[in-house]
C-alpha cells in the first residue's frame, strides 16, 4: 500500500463547522466539491501549507506541489513564451509545446493581451510543468471551452499514469467522472 | 530565481518609471546647485558656497530617495509568487524576493551617487569626496534599506498605497532629527547629525536592519496566504 503524500487528521479551521480526515495517495485523483463557502478552498489551502489549522494535525512529505489557484495569478507585462521558458528554467522542467498547440494559446502576445480562457489555459500549462508529485488544482475548468477541457483531461490522465497525484476542486463534478478517484462533497 | 523574479517585478513600464524618477531626482539636484551668479561671487564667497551646495545635495537626496526606493518596493507583494509558494516554499522565494531588491536598490543607489559626484565636479567649488560624505551616504543607503524592510513587513497587495505613509514618516522623522538630539533615534535610527559620527551607529544600523529581515522573514513563514 502507498504511503499517503499528504494526510488531514481532524485538522479544521474555528470558522467551519466541522474537520476534515483526508489522505491523498500517490496517484490517486481526489475531487472536491460543495457549495459556495462550504469550505473548499480552505481546504486546499490547508493541504498546500498556506494556513495553519486551528485544531487537527496535517502531515505532508517533504515533496514539490504543483498549484492553480481559483484566480488566475499570472504577471501581465511579459511575454507568453518568454513566462513560460523563464517558468521551465527554474522549475526545472520542459515547457510542454504539444499542450499549448493544444490549447491554441497564441506565445507572442503580451499576458495582458490574453483573454480570460487563454490565461487560465496558460496557468494550467505551467502548473503541469516541473518535477511535483501533486498537483492541486483549484476551479481548472474556470473559463475552458470545451476542446480545451478535453485537451485538459487528457493531460491530468497522461500525468496520473506517470504517478502523480491530483486534488481537484470544481463547481462541476459530473465533468471529472471519468479521471477522479475518490470524490469529497463538503 | 534572482534573475526571473527581476524580468517579472522589473517590467518594462515599471523600470521607465524608475529611471524617470532617477532623472528627476539628478534634473532637480542640477537645477538646485546649478551656478546662477558671477565666478567672483562664488570665489568670494568660496566656503559659504561650498558648504550650502553639499547641505542642498545632502536634504534633496534624504528627501527624494525614500519616495524612488517607495516606487521600486511597493508592489513587493504580487499576486503571481503564490503558486510558486507552493512549487519552492514561502520562506525561499521571499528571501530571493528581498536578495534581489537589495541588488536592485545597491544598483540604483550606486548610479544615483555616481550621477551627484559628477554633478559636484561641475561646480564652480571644488569638492573631494571625504569621510564625512562617505559617512552620509552609507547611512542613507542603509536608511532606505530599512524603509524596504518597513515595507516588507507592512505591506501586502491590497495595501500597497500604504507605503507612502512610510515614505512621510520618513521625511518627517528626518526634519525632527535636524532639530533635535531625540532618543526616538534607537527606535528608529536614520541618519541623524547628532549620532552620524558615534561609533556604533553603523554597527546599531546594521544589526536593525538584520533584526528587521529576520522579523519579515519569521511574518513571511506564519502568515496566512490569501
Amino acid at each position: 500500500m502507498s504511503t499517503p503524500l499528504i494526510e488531514l487528521q481532524n485538522a479544521g479551521k474555528n470558522y467551519l463547522n466541522y474537520s476534515f480526515n483526508i489522505s491523498i495517495k500517490e496517484g490517486s485523483c481526489l475531487l472536491v466539491h460543495g457549495k459556495n463557502g462550504s469550505g473548499k478552498t480552505t481546504l486546499i489551502h490547508l493541504l498546500l501549507g498556506f494556513v495553519k489549522p486551528d485544531f487537527g494535525k496535517v502531515i505532508k512529505k517533504n515533496m514539490i506541489v504543483n498549484y492553480l489557484s481559483e484566480k488566475v495569478m499570472l504577471p501581465l507585462y511579459i511575454k507568453v513564451i518568454d513566462y513560460l521558458e523563464n517558468m521551465a528554467k527554474i522549475k526545472r522542467g520542459e515547457v510542454d509545446y504539444n499542450l499549448l498547440y493544444n490549447f491554441k494559446i497564441p506565445l507572442f502576445k503580451g499576458i495582458h493581451q490574453l483573454s480570460k480562457g487563454n490565461q487560465q489555459k496558460l496557468a494550467l500549462a505551467t502548473t503541469m510543468m516541473g518535477q511535483a508529485k501533486l498537483f492541486i488544482l483549484d476551479e481548472p475548468l474556470s473559463g475552458l471551452d470545451e476542446e480545451s477541457i478535453n485537451v485538459l483531461f487528457n493531460k491530468i490522465k497522461s500525468l496520473k499514469e506517470e504517478g502523480s497525484s491530483f486534488v481537484i476542486s470544481t463547481h462541476q463534478p459530473y465533468r471529472f467522472l471519468s479521471i477522479i478517484d475518490e470524490t469529497l462533497e463538503l | 530565481m534572482i534573475k526571473w523574479l527581476f524580468r517579472h517585478d522589473f517590467h518594462f513600464k515599471k523600470t521607465l518609471i524608475c529611471l524617470v524618477t532617477i532623472w528627476v531626482i539628478i534634473l532637480v539636484l542640477i537645477l538646485l546647485v546649478w551656478p546662477s551668479n558671477s565666478m567672483l561671487e562664488y570665489q568670494l564667497f568660496y566656503e559659504h558656497y561650498q558648504i550650502e551646495s553639499k547641505v542642498i545635495i545632502n536634504q534633496t537626496l534624504k528627501i527624494c530617495l525614500p519616495f524612488l526606493v517607495l516606487i521600486m518596493v511597493m508592489e513587493h507583494d504580487q499576486p503571481y509568487l503564490r503558486p510558486l509558494f507552493a512549487y519552492f516554499g514561502v520562506v525561499k522565494i521571499q528571501i530571493y524576493k528581498y536578495i534581489m531588491y537589495y541588488l536592485v536598490y545597491s544598483f540604483v543607489f550606486a548610479y544615483l551617487i555616481i550621477f551627484v559626484e559628477a554633478i559636484k565636479s561641475y561646480l564652480p567649488v571644488v569638492f573631494s569626496l571625504t569621510a564625512d560624505d562617505f559617512n552620509f551616504y552609507l547611512q542613507l543607503y542603509l536608511d532606505n534599506m530599512i524603509l524596504m524592510n518597513m515595507i516588507f513587513y507592512f505591506i501586502r497587495d491590497k495595501r500597497r498605497i500604504l507605503s507612502l505613509l512610510f515614505g512621510l514618516l520618513f521625511y518627517f522623522i528626518s526634519l525632527y532629527y535636524e532639530d533635535s538630539n531625540s532618543k526616538i533615534y534607537y527606535l528608529l535610527p536614520l541618519y541623524h547629525p547628532h549620532y552620524k559620527d558615534f561609533t556604533f551607529a553603523i554597527i546599531y544600523k546594521l544589526w536593525y536592519l538584520l533584526f528587521g529581515l529576520c522579523l519579515c522573514v519569521r511574518k513571511n513563514s506564519m502568515e496566512t496566504i490569501q
